[in-house]
């Protein structure tokens, strides 16, 4: 038989045609229904074209009903007894290789009708034809051999694309999701819960540089029995071995075999620069363990989520920092008047929650904070004897102390970052008239930032008690604002104020501890309140 | 058996789809553009549609949008796109039933939605056994 161009079609076609291509060849050519035993029980070697899809694709399908010998053959894994003619019942010449044992499994068998057929090779003399029997199905054994092997590779390409694909799109997610995330938490949270369902793992956590437990990150595991055993595991067994996975610093697929914590775990180290940040692990049953792809997997998005989730970090501690010293500049102006201690916090948090209830977006929230912390930054240029006296103040030390919002202006104004509080900052003191100072700006032509940190620092200012007077009720301070409204202040923002108080006392009682609750009506001469 | 209509004229893309799916358990067939998926959702009836956005002769979007008006019985649709303004395009559909994966697409979590939009269908289908395509 000349197996050549079988040859040539298997190398063209895809597994599963080719063996279509083959069984219809020896069909057309030689009559021929071919088989292959599979052991009973045992996976197909060939994923789509084991001996049940053989049967039933190849063109004349091999019937197995009303043949015991088929039967047997297939139920058993090996052939029986030949009948005494080699024929089945259903009148096939059967051949099987003549050293064909017991329970042997994937030799190939054929079938071929006594009537009807073509002849094979007539011109071979009857004692010869065993042997040319075996030649053939010899050939046929090795080309499904070559089919099963590269159907098999197959598989693992195809693996391989899938787990690329799966890298990739945790790659791209983790990249998108970087930009709107802000919390080096939610960068790890993240990434962990999309590494565990790519891997199917049964458990995940983080680890920190020691090698124990991070507590403060999420853990996934499927059942809490599971959990326990990882634990376990984690915290006795494995402990050098993912310490030392920690400090060589690559990815680690380990195995424990002892009951009763078997396991297979994956370790992964956070890097970033040479900063250890501890490891995500990853635990999957021992009968699933993992592979070097997995590895490569986790690695390659650990590694991007590390270097990110650092560069957050420095990012945050980076604005920490310039948050604290701001705080510590504005503690120097409080620390210069006794009696505005305190005073630009509470400026800053009455102005977001005005910005709250005018629905301002996230950004404009922020610049509110920082203009309402450092509103009155410009008083160190304010004399301590005018910034300090008891009563009324001269008409010459009340224009100096006018010249604070400009002097605020001035100190913020080369600090490129806080561009956008300068507003606020300069026309806090100006009025809905046009009476106000620096810039004698009136109604709408008053920056809104300015006209809302003007109604927190009036606010806070009569709830406080100052040198020269003791501090308003709430009620009080209410309604000077409401007398001033659309003389002095934006009347839109007072009505705001006052109509959000009860809020704001639910949700910032602090805030309202220190303002005096009992209406004492005190007569205070409103137009001695100062700057 | 849950049927996939997959849309996507990326040929190395449609094998890795398809044989993924296979592997799933789900019968798969494939078209390379929005026409032809069109013409065998109404020949051969699935179940749900994997469609990629950006193809020759009718786009993804269209396809989802005809097979909504067109298509009596409950259908899935996933529209495959790495477009981020594809994102919402269920909201903007209009139906639950239509989601969007993005591209590069995700072996594992695809397998995930396709379960619970299978369910989905599944839910919404008519109790009766059998479906229209059966008497076509």
């Amino acid at each position: 038989m000349n197996t050549d161009n079988f040859g040539d079609a298997l190398a063209e076609q895809p597994c599963g045609s080719s063996l279509w291509r083959l069984l219809s060849s020896l069909e057309r050519l030689f009559g021929l229904s071919v088989g292959q035993v599979r052991a009973a029980g045992s996976p197909p070697k060939l994923p789509n074209v084991c001996l049940a899809d053989c049967l039933e694709r190849s063109p004349g399908a091999v019937e197995t009903r009303g043949c015991a010998w088929l039967q047997a053959m297939l139920r058993d894994g090996h052939p029986p007894a030949l009948p005494p003619d080699g024929r089945c019942q259903r009148n096939h010449q059967i051949h099987v290789p003549s050293d064909f044992g017991s329970g042997e499994s994937g030799r190939i068998f054929a079938l071929r009708p006594v009537q009807g057929a073509p002849p094979v090779a007539s011109e071979v003399p009857d004692h010869r034809l065993a042997e040319v029997w075996d030649e053939a199905l010899d050939a046929i054994e090795r080309l499904v051999q070559q089919l099963a092997q590269r159907e098999e590779e197959n598989v693992r390409l195809v693996d391989e694309v899938l787990q690329s694909y799966e890298q990739l799109n945790i790659l791209f997610e983790v990249t998108r999701a970087s930009v709107s995330m802000s919390r080096p938490q939610e960068m790890y949270d993240f990434a962990l819960d999309r590494l565990s369902t790519a891997l199917r793992a049964s458990f995940a956590c983080f680890l920190d540089a020691r090698g124990d437990f991070d507590r403060s990150t999420p853990r996934f595991s499927q059942q809490n029995e599971l959990h326990d055993t990882y634990y376990r595991l984690v915290s006795t067994e494995a402990r050098a071995a993912l310490h030392q996975a920690i400090t060589v610093g690559a990815a680690q697929a380990l195995e424990f075999k002892t009951r009763p914590t078997r396991a297979s775990l994956l370790i992964v180290p956070l890097i970033s620069g040479t900063e250890s940040l501890g490891a995500a692990l990853f635990g999957r049953p021992l009968t699933d363990t993992f592979r070097t792809g997995d590895c490569s997997m986790a690695e390659a998005v650990m590694g991007q989520v590390a270097i990110t989730a650092h560069k957050m970090r420095l990012f945050q501690d980076l604005q920490q920092m310039s948050f604290d010293v701001v705080g510590a500049l504005v503690n120097a102006i409080d620390a210069k008047d006794d009696y505005t201690g305190g005073h630009s916090d509470r400026v800053a948090r009455w102005s977001v929650m005005l910005g709250e209830a005018l629905d301002m977006g996230e950004d404009d929230l922020q610049m509110l904070a920082w203009a309402g912390r450092l509103h009155d930054v410009g008083k160190i240029g304010v004399r301590d004897d005018v910034l300090g006296k008891p009563g009324r103040l001269t008409p010459e030390e009340f224009e100096h102390i006018k010249l604070h919002p400009a002097i605020s202006y001035e100190v913020l104004k080369p600090i490129r970052r806080l561009a956008h509080v300068l507003n606020g900052v300069r026309h806090h003191h100006e009025a809905w008239d046009g009476s106000g100072y620096p810039d004698g700006l009136a109604g709408e032509q008053i920056p809104l930032e300015a006209r809302i940190i003007q109604t927190a620092d009036v606010f806070d200012a009569l709830t406080s008690s100052r040198s020269y007077r003791e501090a308003f009720t709430l009620e009080k301070a209410l309604d000077i604002m409401q007398a001033g409204a659309g003389e002095k202040f934006d009347p839109d923002l007072v009505s705001l104020l006052v109509s959000m108080m009860e809020r704001a006392r639910t949700e910032h009682p602090d805030l309202f501890e220190r303002i005096p609750q009992d209406p004492r009506d005190r007569d205070v001469d409103v137009g001695g309140s100062r700057p | 058996m849950t049927r996939i209509l997959v849309a996507e004229d990326d040929r190395h893309l449609q094998r890795v789809i398809s044989l993924w799916l296979e592997r799933n358990g789900y019968e798969v067939q494939c078209r390379n553009n929005g026409r032809c998926a069109l013409q065998a959702f109404h020949e051969w009836c699935p179940d749900i549609l994997i469609t990629d956005v950006n193809m020759p002769e009718m786009d993804g979007v269209t396809l989802a949008r005809t097979v909504l008006a067109e298509v009596q019985r409950p259908v899935g649709i996933v529209i495959l796109s790495c477009r981020v303004d594809m994102i919402g395009i269920g909201v903007e559909l209009g139906d639950p039933r239509v989601i969007h994966h993005a591209k590069p697409f995700s072996p594992s979590r695809l397998v995930e939605e396709l379960e619970t939009l299978t369910r989905e269908v599944a839910r919404l289908a008519p109790p009766s056994e059998w479906s229209p395509c059966e008497w076509t």
